[in-house]
């Protein structure tokens, strides 16, 4: 064979791999193949944020009383609203720790297999798939029930989380203690967010609660996510916006749960 | 039959590690070790060699990466070949220097590919082009050199790869 001839086919292999790709034809294929990689990828995943974790605890680099303190401010959250959420309902407060269990809420767990935390973005792609019942638009939260984002991608064995600090992330909020809607959260792509359109009347400062309203079709409402940091306004403005921090670190999250369409339903008693 | 195998196997398991492994790990250790093999097997072994190793790690780096368009597999195919040129017309010596300045090499050369890849998803409006785990360009370039190194020490130690008289169309057993 002539080098030109060679060269052709090399570049008619590119072309038709490329035009395969956007096509999307091999789709069910690679799906198939795919979800053989994900016991291999679920290991190496654990073993790299075990040893990450070693090495941030040998190093010095977790500050252990700053750690028990967010987690602290996480449960005191999370337990606040609940309280809240239960009085409305005429319920009686269930325990932070049976929080999936009790809520009603059905919820699959997933492992965190690939983090793409970089340039603005904020991804995370976990080892459920549509044959777990995932399902794009479905919330995802921690074992505490904090929101931390919502499926953007499915495959039949691996999903994409959108986390709520991406620059396409859009996630209906309210305050605690408020009715309604109360504007829109959107990343910010350097860890935090904004909540936007928040109507200039709304009784916002600084470390008050944000939680999901309940008004998208497969994210419940009531789900802590967020603490005001500062908000931003001039008095004349028909609406303000905040700088929101997360409540919990969304670049450490090793395992998530994935609300399902079910959970969508009344609270069970 | 059996290396053909085993060059596959260590093609996907080098791929789950670089996936799924190294973006877990401190910032310090986000290593990219594909690349630095398919220099080394590109000096090393027949051509048709690194190129195979580079299709499968591409493939299987594209299949996991649901997340963003990758574009491993062309980029890695593509890096081969360069690496095989330049072997061919440039640097044709095999010193541990060489080596390192053609890994060094690849490295930009995949820079500009991915960066090419950026400007055309942006033109596209689209952001999801482009490597899951970036780690910083010194620090890159320093681990790509080291791996080169103890990669080059180790087929220098325990093989004749280094040091037997060879053609460019690489050695005849194997």
């Amino acid at each position: 064979m002539k080098p030109y001839q060679r060269w052709s086919l090399v570049v008619l292999a590119v072309v038709g791999g490329l035009f395969v790709l956007v096509v999307g034809v091999l789709r069910p294929l690679t799906s198939r193949v795919r979800q053989w990689f994900v016991p291999v990828t679920g290991v190496l995943a654990e073993t790299a944020q075990q040893l990450n974790q070693t090495y941030e605890e040998r190093a010095g680099v977790r500050d252990h009383t700053v750690e028990e303190l967010e987690a602290r401010v996480t449960a005191l959250a999370v337990d606040y609203v609940r309280l809240r959420a239960l009085e409305e309902e005429n319920a009686n407060l269930r325990a932070q720790a049976k929080f999936l269990n009790d809520s009603g809420f059905e919820s699959v767990g997933a492992r965190v297999i690939n983090r793409d935390i970089r340039e603005g973005r904020s991804l995370l792609t976990v080892d459920r798939g549509t044959k777990d019942g995932v399902e794009v638009g479905q919330a995802v939260v921690t074992r505490e029930g904090v929101f931390v984002g919502k499926i953007t991608e499915v495959t039949e064995r691996i999903s994409v989380i959108l986390l709520l600090t991406d620059p396409k992330s859009r996630v209906a909020a309210a305050l605690a203690d408020a009715t309604g809607l109360s504007g829109i959260v959107e990343g910010r792509g350097n860890g935090a967010a904004q909540l936007t359109y928040i109507p200039a009347n709304t009784p916002i400062a600084r470390d008050r609660i944000i939680l999901t309203a309940g008004t998208e079709e497969k994210v419940p409402g009531n789900l802590p996510f967020a603490l005001v940091n500062a908000v931003e306004g001039k008095p004349n403005d028909p609406f303000l916006s905040a700088i929101l921090e997360p409540l919990v670190p969304l670049e450490r999250l090793a395992f998530v749960s994935i609300l399902r369409p079910a959970a969508l339903g009344p609270i069970r008693e | 039959m059996l290396r053909v195998f085993a060059l596959l196997l260590a093609a996907f398991l080098l791929a789950c590690v670089e996936w799924a492994f190294v973006p877990f790990l401190p910032p310090f250790l986000r290593v990219h070790p594909g690349l630095p093999v398919v220099v080394m097997l590109a000096v090393t072994t027949r051509r048709r060699w690194s190129t195979a190793f580079a299709l499968a790690f591409g493939v299987t780096v594209d299949l996991l990466s649901v997340a963003r368009l990758e574009l491993a597999t062309v980029r890695m195919v593509a890096i081969a070949v360069f690496v095989q040129l330049v072997l061919r017309y440039i640097l044709t010596n095999r010193s541990v220097y060489a080596v390192v300045a053609l890994g060094l090499v690849a490295r930009i050369v995949d820079w500009v590919l991915v960066r090419l890849g950026t400007v055309i998803a942006s033109v596209l409006e689209s952001t999801w082009f482009g490597p899951a785990v970036e780690t910083a360009w010194v620090q890159q370039l320093l681990w790509d050199g080291f791996l080169l190194i103890w990669l080059f020490i180790f087929f220098a130690t325990f093989t004749q790869r280094l040091t037997k008289a060879r053609s460019w169309t690489g050695y005849a057993d194997d």
